[in-house]
């Protein structure tokens, strides 16, 4: 018996344990689900927020991504600015902008001015045509990493100065004789294309002095060979 | 900007520009803008299309036809002065408005004639720069090639004359002339390198 009721007294403390192990753990469970939660509830402070607080904090929000945005575009065009151009000389449009200074200080016929137009015009066309021809393989060469990010930026901010500066032009077509812009267009590319063959008819003298010079020919004045 | 460089004239209505550091595409430009101004100062219409200008396409025509004419008669030189100056004319006396399409089916029209000529006359230097000028302008039938090749050949130009036959053979594989020619310029490239 003696053996039984330790046994007993072993087994009720150890059960009396166990039940204030149990008890601990409803105990914690309580106090970390509800009992915590029906007590954190109990403390809550409420603070007075404003109405307009969060109209002030978008505000802030919405400014302050203004400002960064207006930075950041401003940065960005610097750099596109200081980037050097595809096309290093704008004598068309140089030429055309010296005429109109002139023609401030002494009286220049207009139709001058209107030719001058007509020449900015048509160099417009020829380099947006350059460029579209240059396209693709620029295209390919970014893709395939032959130019830089730098490039590419260049080539695409150059097309889009050039279309800038024809609807420039149109723009003065317009101010110089109103209701002109709708032929303007057409004439520029006749120019355009009628300069590029008259350039190349040009050169013909000046490629025919370099074949002699370079072949070392003996020419007659009348053009055969000497013999 | 050169702007104080820039001078006008108003009595010829033409702008020069006597600077010394005048550049050549400043130079071109000028002379653009001159030849337009004078186009334009003649043409009453403020709103002048790209039509041809009928008088122009007559004195070209006439002074190509008698040109043709003198071809006729066995006179080459007469014919090709008459064709050199209807092609310097067709050049100089359009505007630049004028439609581009027709003014270059003209131009190469008379070029082809004015370079059989320049063949047939001993000028071959002449005939290879109108060749050059025909292919810029997009041509590249197989006479052109033919010709090139011919009058490289007949310059003693013989690694250009087979560059050009090996191009025009490329273009046209089936040209029998081409052919020929590839083979006379291989054979005297041979001579001339000491290889016969």
């Amino acid at each position: 018996m003696a053996d039984n009721s330790t046994f007993e007294e072993g087994f009720n403390n150890t059960y009396t344990d166990y039940s204030s192990f149990n008890g601990t753990f409803n105990g914690t469970y309580s106090n970390n689900t509800n009992g915590t939660f029906t007590g954190a509830e109990e403390k809550v402070e409420t603070i007075p927020i404003s109405f307009y607080t969060p109209i002030v904090y978008a505000v802030i929000l919405i400014v302050s991504l203004m400002i960064f945005s207006r930075r950041y575009k401003a940065n960005r065009i610097r750099k596109l600015a200081e980037q050097p151009e595809i096309f290093d000389e704008h004598d068309a449009k140089e030429l055309y902008f010296e005429l109109q200074g002139l023609s401030t200080t002494e009286k220049i016929h207009e139709k001058v001015l209107k030719a001058a137009l007509l020449n900015r015009g048509a160099e417009a066309i020829r380099r947006t045509l350059k460029l579209k021809e240059l396209a693709p393989q620029i295209e390919l060469m970014y893709k395939n990493g032959s130019v830089g990010e730098d490039y590419w930026e260049r080539f695409q901010a150059e097309t889009k100065f050039v279309e800038v500066e024809f609807r420039e032009t149109i723009q003065e077509a317009e101010n110089l004789q109103p209701g002109w812009p709708k032929l303007f267009a057409t004439l520029c590319q006749e120019i355009c294309f009628n300069q590029a063959l008259s350039r190349r008819y040009q050169s013909i003298l000046k490629r025919k002095e370099v074949c002699i010079e370079e072949w070392d020919l003996k020419i007659n004045s009348d053009g055969t060979l000497t013999k | 900007m050169a702007s104080t460089a820039l001078r006008y004239n108003p009595n010829n209505k033409l702008i020069n520009d006597d600077s010394d550091s005048l550049t050549e595409s400043r130079e071109i430009s000028i002379m653009q803008i001159n030849k337009l101004s004078t186009a334009i100062i003649s043409e009453s219409n403020p709103n002048f299309t790209p039509q041809l200008n009928d008088e122009h396409s007559k004195m070209i025509k006439s002074l190509f036809e008698s040109g043709l004419a003198m071809l006729k008669q066995k006179k080459m030189p007469e014919a090709l002065k008459n064709i050199t100056l209807a092609v310097d004319m067709a050049q100089r006396s359009r505007a630049p408005y004028e439609a581009f399409g027709i003014q270059l089916q003209e131009i190469q029209f008379m070029l082809r004639h004015k370079i059989d000529l320049s063949l047939l006359t001993g000028r071959f230097l002449d005939a290879l720069q109108d060749i050059e000028f025909l292919m810029n302008t997009g041509m590249a039938q197989s006479d052109v090639y033919i010709r090139k090749s011919d009058a490289l050949l007949k310059l003693s130009q013989f690694e250009q004359a087979k560059i050009c036959c090996e191009r025009g053979l490329a273009l046209h594989p089936n040209e029998v002339k081409l052919k020929a020619l590839y083979l006379e310029i291989n054979r005297r490239l041979a001579d001339y390198n000491g290889d016969i």
